[in-house]
Parts: C-alpha cells; sequence; structure tokens
C-alpha cells in the first residue's frame, strides 16, 4: 500500500508518479518517497513534536513578555 | 487495491485525534507552562505558597521581633532602628516598618509582603500582579516570656485560721 506523504491520499491508484491530489512526486521503488499506511511516520511524529515545542516555546516568551509588560505598572 | 472505506476512516480519526493532540500540546507549552517557566521558573502559576521560603527566611524573623518589641513598649515599632541593634542584628533592606500598621516586605516579582497583626486575624499575605491571598505560614508566636523563679510564688504564706 502506498500513501501520499504529505497528504495521506492513496495512490495505488495514480496514473503518474504523483499523487493526484497534492501532486508531490514518489517513486514507486523508494519506499521513503512515500508512506505505507495513512499515517505519520515515527520520525515525522518526532521532528513534529519537536518543531512544536520549538515554535511554542517563541510564542510563550511573547506571551511572558506581553504578561510582563501588562503587570509591569502594578 | 484502494483500503476498505472503514478503515480509511479508522486513520483519519487516528490522523485527527493526533494532530488534536499536536494543538494541545502546542497550547498548553505556548500558553502556560513555557510563560510560567519564563516569568516563575517553573512550570506552574504561582502561588501564595510560593513565598513561604522568603516568609520564613528573612519576614518571620522581622515580625518576631515587632512582636517582642510591642510587649516592651506596647505598640509597635514603625523605624528600623527601634529594633536594630536591640531585638534584631538587621532589617533586610525589603522590608519595611513604615507601612501603617504593620510590616511590608518586596518580594519576588514586584510582590508585597504583609502581615496583618489584627488579633484573630494575624497572618502572612501576598499582593502582586500575579497573585494576591493568604501565604500558607502561621501566624507568628511569641515565645512565653522568661518568668522569674520568686514571681509564681505567693508573696506572703497563706494565713491560717486562728
Amino acid at each position: 500500500m502506498m500513501y501520499c506523504r504529505s497528504c495521506y491520499q492513496d495512490l495505488s491508484q495514480a496514473a503518474e508518479a504523483k499523487c493526484p491530489a497534492c501532486g508531490v512526486a514518489f517513486d514507486p521503488d523508494n519506499e521513503r518517497t512515500y508512506l505505507t499506511r495513512p499515517f505519520p511516520r515515527p520520525l515525522q511524529i518526532l521532528v513534529h513534536v519537536i518543531a512544536t515545542t520549538a515554535v511554542a516555546a517563541g510564542v510563550a516568551f511573547v506571551v511572558a513578555f506581553h504578561q510582563l509588560a501588562r503587570t509591569s505598572g502594578h | 487495491m484502494p483500503m476498505p472505506r472503514e478503515e480509511w476512516l479508522r486513520w483519519r480519526s487516528r490522523r485527527r485525534a493526533y494532530y488534536a493532540a499536536l494543538a494541545g500540546y502546542f497550547a498548553a507549552v505556548a500558553f502556560y507552562f513555557g510563560p510560567n517557566l519564563y516569568l516563575f521558573g517553573k512550570l506552574t502559576w504561582l502561588a501564595p505558597s510560593d513565598f513561604t521560603p522568603v516568609v520564613r527566611e528573612r519576614c518571620v524573623p522581622v515580625v518576631l521581633a515587632m512582636k517582642q518589641y510591642r510587649r516592651d513598649h506596647g505598640s509597635l515599632p514603625t523605624r528600623d532602628s527601634e529594633l536594630v541593634p536591640e531585638y534584631l542584628p538587621e532589617i533586610h533592606g525589603a522590608a519595611s516598618l513604615e507601612r501603617r500598621g504593620g510590616f511590608e516586605y518586596w518580594g519576588q516579582f514586584n510582590h508585597s509582603i504583609t502581615y496583618d497583626f489584627t488579633p484573630g486575624g494575624e497572618g502572612w499575605f501576598v499582593s502582586g500582579a500575579f497573585v494576591r491571598g493568604r501565604i500558607p505560614v502561621p501566624p507568628v508566636e511569641l515565645p512565653p516570656a522568661p518568668v522569674h523563679p520568686t514571681a509564681t510564688r505567693p508573696a506572703t504564706a497563706p494565713q491560717r485560721e486562728p
């Protein structure tokens, strides 16, 4: 089974080596270019968590700064 | 052969749960745990109990000295010089006795720690931008005054009935 690594579309019926939904190319001979199940790979999950943490840390800094600025006149 | 629809829907539900969990994680870090860590050095919001160490270490000795002063002079001191050096070797710079009717200490995050000397309502309070409330430290109790051994004896021997 092959699924698009970007939008999880089923690629088994794809007429060409491109996702019919989002257009991301894949190579049927290279497992790294598609997913074998319609769910992120463990490595993708790790990347998602790290990226989410990094972005959240940046947002948290802004939120903390805003709270500090709001309360500094107290 | 395409995946059966039921299985496809199951995987879609799993993906949605996964992205919802990721969004929840983001919100928790960005709007609660992260700001708390930046502001207070801990994951949770500031609480009155966070002021307990500074109260025990820096405020209790001053209030104890103030109470000893009141026992000896009948009123609370209003200046540091009334306590130092007779009752205390020194008073921390953040502490103030000039607050009307009591004690005030400027603690972490620009919060004011006060002691209420009102009988029946004695206790520690914190007030500031991030937290306001009663600090869970018991009221300061004066140690019993040293009693002179002769003070407990009756001045004269009881009279015998004739």
